[in-house]
C-alpha cells in the first residue's frame, strides 16, 4: 500500500464520517424528537408547522448526500488523474469546507427557530439565578490549564522552528493566525455565557449543559489545532509533505468528532414546552 | 438562589429586582461575600434592558445592600442584612407626610404646596 492508497482510504472515510454518519446521526436526534415529543403534547416545541421542520430535515439530508457522491467523484478523480505538489492537501481541505455547508445551514435554522421561539413567547414571567457564571464552571481547572500549557508549547515550538530559517515558514504569523481563532472562539463562548437567552422556554439547568457542552468542544478543538500546527510544520521540516493530506483529513475526522458532542436527549427537561403559546390559544 | 420578574405587574422592574435581592438576604439566601452575576449576564438572563438592572444596583450599593469591587465584580455587603431592612421609599414617604402634614397647619392649601414642591425639585 503506497501514499496514495493512504490517502484514498482516509478521505473514503471522511466522506463516510462526515457526509454519512454525522448527518445521520443528527437526523436519527431530530426524527428522536418528532417522534418523542409531538406538537400536540409540546407545542411551545413548534412555533412553526412540523412539517416544514420534516422538510428542512429533508433537504439537509439531500444536501449530505449529494456532497457524499461529490466526494466520491473526488476518489475517482484523484484515482485516475496524475497529480503533483501540494494539491491534494488543498483539495482536502476545500472539500472539508463544502461538507461544512450544511451545518452552516442547520445554524442558521437554529437562529430562525429560535427566533420564532421568542416572538412566540408571551411569558410575563422571567426567571434566572443570581449566581455569576465562570469559565471554571463549565470546565476543570485542569483542562484549562491543559490548554495554556500545550499553547505554551505551542509557541515554543514555533519559536524553536524560527531559529532556522526556513523559506517556507511563516514564524510568529502562526502564533497569531492560532490567537487569532482562539480569540473567535473566546467570544462564541462570551455570547453563550453572558449573551442573551436564544431559548426563551430552556431551562436553567439546560442552558448550563448546553454551555458546558461548547465550552468542553471548542477547547477540545483549541488543543487539536495547535497539535495539527505542529504535525503540519514537523510534517514539512522532516521532508513528510505527502502524509499533509493525510494529516488534514485525519484532523478534520477530528473536527467532526467533537462537534458532534450534543447533550442526551433524555437529560433535557421537555416539560417546559407543554403549555401551548399565549398567542396561539 | 433563582430570581423571577413579572413583566405584567405594576411594581416597577427595576423594584421587583431589589426587593428580591434584598428579600433574598434577609432569608439568609444570600450572605454576605457572596458573588451576584454582572448587570449584562442579568439583564440578558431577565430579557431586561441593561439600565434597569443597573439601576437597580446602583441603588443597592447606595443603601449598602451589594458592593462593587472592580475586576471582583460585584457580592453582597457586609451590612447587607441590616440595610435590607430600611426601605427608603417607606422613609422618604413618611418625611413627605410629615412636611405636607405641617405646612397645612400652617394656612398653605394643597395648590400651594403642589406649586412648591415642583419648584423646588426642578431647582435641584
Amino acid at each position: 500500500m503506497n501514499i496514495d492508497h493512504l490517502l484514498y482510504i482516509v478521505l473514503f472515510s471522511q466522506i463516510m464520517f462526515l457526509s454519512y454518519y454525522y448527518p445521520r446521526r443528527m437526523l436519527i436526534r431530530i426524527h428522536t424528537i418528532f417522534k418523542n415529543y409531538p406538537p400536540n403534547d409540546f407545542p411551545k416545541l413548534y412555533p412553526e408547522s412540523i412539517e416544514k421542520y420534516k422538510k428542512s430535515a429533508k433537504r439537509y439530508q439531500v444536501m449530505n448526500h449529494l456532497i457524499m457522491v461529490l466526494g466520491f467523484g473526488l476518489i475517482v478523480w484523484f484515482y485516475v488523474t496524475p497529480r503533483t505538489g501540494g494539491w491534494d492537501q488543498v483539495i482536502v481541505f476545500w472539500y472539508f469546507m463544502i461538507q461544512f455547508i450544511p451545518n452552516i445551514g442547520v445554524e442558521l435554522w437554529s437562529m430562525n427557530y429560535h427566533k420564532a421561539m421568542r416572538l412566540l413567547n408571551q411569558d410575563a414571567q422571567k426567571e434566572a439565578v443570581l449566581q455569576p457564571r465562570r469559565l471554571t464552571d463549565f470546565a476543570s481547572k485542569n483542562f484549562l490549564g491543559t490548554v495554556v500549557v500545550i499553547y505554551i508549547i505551542f509557541v515554543g515550538f514555533i519559536a524553536y522552528v524560527d531559529q532556522f530559517d526556513y523559506p517556507w515558514f511563516g514564524g510568529y504569523l502562526n502564533v497569531l493566525i492560532i490567537s487569532g481563532v482562539f480569540l473567535f472562539f473566546g467570544l462564541i463562548l462570551y455570547r453563550a455565557m453572558y449573551g442573551k437567552v436564544k431559548n426563551p422556554h430552556q431551562s436553567y439547568e439546560d442552558r448550563a449543559i448546553n454551555i458546558q457542552t461548547l465550552v468542553r468542544q471548542l477547547l477540545s478543538m483549541a488543543i487539536a489545532v495547535m497539535l495539527y500546527a505542529m504535525l503540519q510544520i514537523s510534517l514539512k521540516v522532516f521532508g513528510l509533505e505527502s502524509f499533509k493530506a493525510i494529516s488534514i483529513s485525519l484532523y478534520f475526522h477530528v473536527i467532526g468528532f467533537l462537534s458532534m458532542q450534543w447533550p442526551r436527549l433524555d437529560f433535557i427537561n421537555f416539560d417546559v414546552y407543554k403549555d401551548k403559546p399565549a398567542l396561539t390559544k | 438562589m433563582r430570581i423571577q420578574i413579572d413583566t405584567n405587574l405594576s411594581t416597577p422592574l427595576f423594584q421587583q429586582l431589589m426587593d428580591q435581592i434584598k428579600k433574598a438576604v434577609m432569608d439568609g439566601l444570600l450572605k454576605p461575600g457572596d458573588p451576584l452575576p454582572s448587570i449584562r449576564q442579568l439583564a440578558n438572563d431577565l430579557e431586561l434592558n441593561h439600565n434597569t438592572v443597573a439601576k437597580a444596583y446602583r441603588i443597592l450599593e447606595r443603601d449598602s445592600v451589594i458592593q462593587t469591587k472592580g475586576y471582583r465584580g460585584t457580592s453582597i455587603h457586609g451590612d447587607a442584612i441590616q440595610n435590607s431592612t430600611i426601605n427608603m421609599n417607606d422613609s422618604i414617604t413618611t418625611k413627605l407626610n410629615e412636611t405636607i402634614k405641617s405646612l397645612r397647619e400652617s394656612g398653605a392649601t394643597d395648590s400651594e404646596i403642589r406649586i412648591a414642591f415642583s419648584n423646588v425639585m426642578k431647582n435641584q
